[in-house]
């Protein structure tokens, strides 16, 4: 039940590209602004993700009553996720650059 | 009766418009909750807490509420996928018990002529995303002590073989 097929959708890039370029960790709504993903999409592909194990996530620090909100989940990208990051936007490339003549 | 009509008409909407406003952050929090309660059990208490931050680095209230409405169809997009996951473990487990009933009922008449009880017992297990549920098991006991199918049944590893 482990490996389920990946599907890679042009939002799932975006969130991908985004996590890779940042250097450090992330919250969903830092995510959602450079993306402009609405959440309803956003968070479904964190989820996905986060199964697959290209990204993982841990809690700010700090304790939420002397915070005096709840806590941000931090999002960064891990190693296996910069590898097939870079593989699928690879791809994406190699599509674009391929004339379409030269199909046939 | 026109100009006081129309001042009553603004001071109504000004009311209203206030009123809403000041409800705009509970419905928010509200959808959020909603949301989080369609996800699975293990998820729940981070996804609250990960999304009313959330909520929180929106601003403006009408912006929350959308982001709100985002979290519910987020919530329900990845139920979708549990929904569907559950109904394939559903069916498959249907479909082995149907394939397994010949064998699961000569087992059970067994169990039941040689020695005196229940062909069955109830075992708490625990499942999917940790919820306990109760699972059905072969007797292997006689008068406290294993019987002779019993330790065949042990030994196969059979004797906790039908679903709840």
């Amino acid at each position: 039940m482990g490996n389920k097929k990946l599907r890679i959708t042009t939002q799932t890039l975006e969130v991908l590209g985004s996590l890779v370029s940042s250097t450090e960790e992330v919250s969903g709504a830092d995510i959602a602004r450079e993306t402009s993903l609405a959440s309803g999409t956003l968070y479904p592909i964190l989820m996905r993700l986060e199964e697959w194990r290209w990204i993982e996530s841990r809690w700010e620090h700090g304790d939420p009553h002397t915070l005096g909100r709840p806590r941000r989940r931090l999002y960064r990208i891990t190693g296996l996720g910069a590898r097939n990051s870079r593989a699928e936007f690879k791809k994406i490339e190699t599509a674009i650059r391929r004339p379409a003549w030269g199909l046939s | 009766m026109g100009p006081l009509l129309a001042i009553f008409n603004a001071l109504l909407s000004k009311l209203f418009a206030d009123e809403i406003n000041a409800w705009l952050p509970w419905i928010s929090d509200q959808l959020t909750q909603l949301a989080v309660k369609r996800l699975p059990q293990v998820h729940q208490e981070r996804y609250l807490e990960e999304w009313r931050s959330h909520l929180g680095e929106v601003p403006g209230k009408i912006g929350k509420l959308a982001v709100a409405v985002g979290f519910v169809r987020a919530a329900f997009r990845s139920s979708v996928r549990e929904f569907v996951i559950d109904i394939i473990g559903r069916t498959s487990a249907v479909l082995m018990l149907l394939v397994l009933a010949p064998l699961l009922v000569l087992v059970g008449l067994i169990v039941k002529v040689t020695s005196s009880g229940p062909v069955l017992c109830r075992k708490p297990m625990v499942g999917r995303g940790g919820h306990p549920f109760e699972g059905f098991r072969f007797r292997t006991m006689g008068s406290a002590r294993v019987t002779g199918i019993g330790k065949v049944l042990r030994r196969s590893g059979c004797s906790g073989c039908v679903h709840a």
